[in-house]
């Protein structure tokens, strides 16, 4: 299914009465047109994730070349990375939980750093990492990862390995239980990462 | 007379003072928290333990949940018909996802929260202040016997039946102190399962309840009082004559609840560790000058009311009395300054972890009935 498609069909979603339907994303292509979507309609974003692949060079480069057709995947990472600086010039709010943050953090990616830097400077990002010792791969079965925007809009991951998640655009139940989980995760398990 | 001591040379101890010497030196190390504390050294292993039994047993509940969850997903996708190309993947598979994923959302929730209610619990009680507190007062404690014990020795100080009755009003006021902090603490440090707080919330400390108290301790001592004198009157029993410094002293500790207690009480009623090391010092000054104004209020009392036989003038008073306080001198100072500071903490952290342990296993029986309605539709 082109990129093009899926996403006009989450913004036809998002509007009518299959709002709360949940729907599957499979892969790094559905991963950055559902971010994009959530960017665009949300005004508080809580993310847990990995190493924030999602805004790094090698997730737009892999992005782009499973769908190099009419350069669809180029433009869905040039529309996502829009998407986050608007988002982020509105004021809104990101909050990022990294499991595995890289130590260079603002300096690995070529795309992204000085948005992530400038903004986290700002108040607009609040960026945490797991403690060490509590990352979910040493404790046991790993945690999956998400995203919840303002209680009612999430994408959690139920394959790592293949970018495969579960998401739903207007579920304030599961998104509630999500942002509670974020929250938890945040004051038990997370701490700042200092900006260098 | 209240008290008469009939030997000149008085020995309060009476060969007990290096026993006494060698548990306040022994005290004195457990006044800091450090290594050198042999109480804090064994608790802190103790604490390490227990965190690492904690982590341990919501671990493996989390994982087996994780698993449990994982294993009914990879069913619904073995089941679930693959949606045609074109289409956005929606469909009843994709609502079963959606509804047993949260199950593990909440469960990482509640056990994440769980281990850091517990591990958060048992630094806040490694910290407690009664660890530490309890055995600078015992040792002040001791420098106040010794004192007493150095003055009744010497043959020409008068006054020592005052002093007599003031160590026995010191001794007795400590216990009850003591015991209140004791008893505070536990209550400060009790922890509720989650079902118990379902069930029964807490209900907080308010002025109305603490002037029920209050009311209580004066209806307690009219009580007692008037019992005390009709058994007097009808009976003549001896004994009540014999204890009557002990019993008038009570009944003055309890009628003054109402004005020294209270403040006290409100003090106590803490749920965090907000009264210090002056808190301690401040209680021993007043429980200091409490019993040297009682040893007066009594003596006065006594010298007013000669023709009223309700103090004691047994010349044997002072050597009987002597055995028994000499004994609560030296359990006070074994009991608060060595074996409550480690027991309380020690069976403080004991409570924790059964209560973690219920903890756990209550919310592991609801996942896992949720995972199992899940299991039986599938």
């Amino acid at each position: 299914m082109s990129l093009k498609k899926y996403k006009a069909t989450l913004e036809e979603m998002i509007n009518g009465p299959e709002s709360s339907t949940p729907f599957l994303n499979s892969d790094r292509g559905h991963n950055a047109v559902v971010m994009q979507v959530i960017l665009d309609k949300a005004a508080h974003i809580k993310m847990f994730c990995g190493e924030l692949s999602i805004f790094r060079k090698e997730f737009k480069d892999k992005v782009e070349a499973s769908y190099p057709i009419d350069n669809e995947g180029q433009e869905i990472m040039d529309g996502l990375k829009c998407a986050l600086d608007k988002f982020l010039r509105d004021g809104k709010k990101l909050e990022i939980i990294m499991e595995h943050p890289f130590l260079d953090l603002f300096y690995a990616d070529e795309i992204y750093k000085n948005t992530l830097r400038e903004y986290s400077i700002k108040g607009n990002i609040e960026l945490y990492r797991i403690k060490n010792g509590e990352q979910s791969v040493k404790m046991g079965v790993a945690r999956n990862h998400f995203t919840v925007a303002d209680n009612k809009m999430y994408r959690q991951e139920i394959k790592a390995d293949r970018h495969e998640a579960i998401c739903c655009l207007n579920n304030t139940t599961n998104a509630e239980i999500l942002s509670n989980y974020f929250d938890s995760l945040k004051h038990l398990l997370a701490e700042p990462i200092p900006l260098t | 007379m209240m008290f008469l001591y009939t030997s000149s040379h008085f020995s309060l101890l009476d060969g007990s003072q290096t026993l006494l010497g060698v548990l306040a030196t022994i005290v004195i190390l457990c006044v800091i928290l450090n290594a050198n504390n042999p109480i804090h050294s064994i608790l802190s292993s103790v604490r390490e333990k227990i965190s690492t039994t904690i982590t341990d047993i919501a671990k493996e509940v989390v994982d087996q949940i994780r698993d449990d969850v994982r294993y009914l997903l990879l069913r619904i996708r073995e089941k679930g018909d693959e949606p045609e190309d074109g289409e956005v993947k929606k469909g009843l598979p994709i609502i079963l996802i959606n509804e047993i994923q949260p199950i593990e959302n909440r469960c990482n929730t509640e056990f994440d929260k769980i281990k850091g209610k517990y591990l958060n619990h048992c630094e806040y009680i490694s910290e407690t202040e009664e660890q530490t507190s309890a055995p600078i007062y015992t040792f002040l404690f001791c420098l106040i016997v010794f004192i007493c014990e150095e003055l009744l020795y010497y043959p020409n100080i008068i006054g020592k039946d005052q002093l007599m009755t003031f160590l026995l009003s010191f001794v007795l006021l400590s216990c009850v102190l003591w015991t209140s902090l004791w008893g505070f603490f536990i209550g400060r440090t009790r922890l509720k399962t989650d079902r118990e707080k379902k069930t029964s919330p807490i209900v907080p400390m308010n002025w109305t309840r603490w002037l029920y108290k209050a009311g209580t301790c004066i209806g307690l001592f009219l009580v007692l009082y008037v019992l005390f004198i009709w058994a007097y009157s009808h009976f003549n029993i001896s004994l009540l004559i014999d204890a009557f410094p002990i019993i008038a002293i009570g009944l003055i500790i309890i009628s003054s609840v109402p004005f020294w207690g209270l403040r006290g009480l409100r003090r106590f009623n803490i749920k965090h560790n907000n009264y210090s090391k002056t808190f301690i010092f401040s209680h021993f000054s007043n429980i200091t000058l409490l019993s040297i104004i009682y040893a007066f209020i009594v003596y006065f009392l006594s010298s007013m009311m000669k023709e009223i036989p309700l103090f004691i003038n047994s010349p044997t008073w002072a050597e009987d009395i002597r055995g028994t306080l000499k004994f609560i001198i030296i359990m006070f100072v074994i009991i608060n300054g060595l074996v409550l500071p480690f027991c309380m903490v020690l069976f403080r952290y004991n409570h924790c972890i059964r209560i973690a342990y219920k903890d756990v296993s209550y919310h592991k029986n609801n996942f896992q009935r949720e995972i199992d309605e899940y299991k039986k539709k599938l």
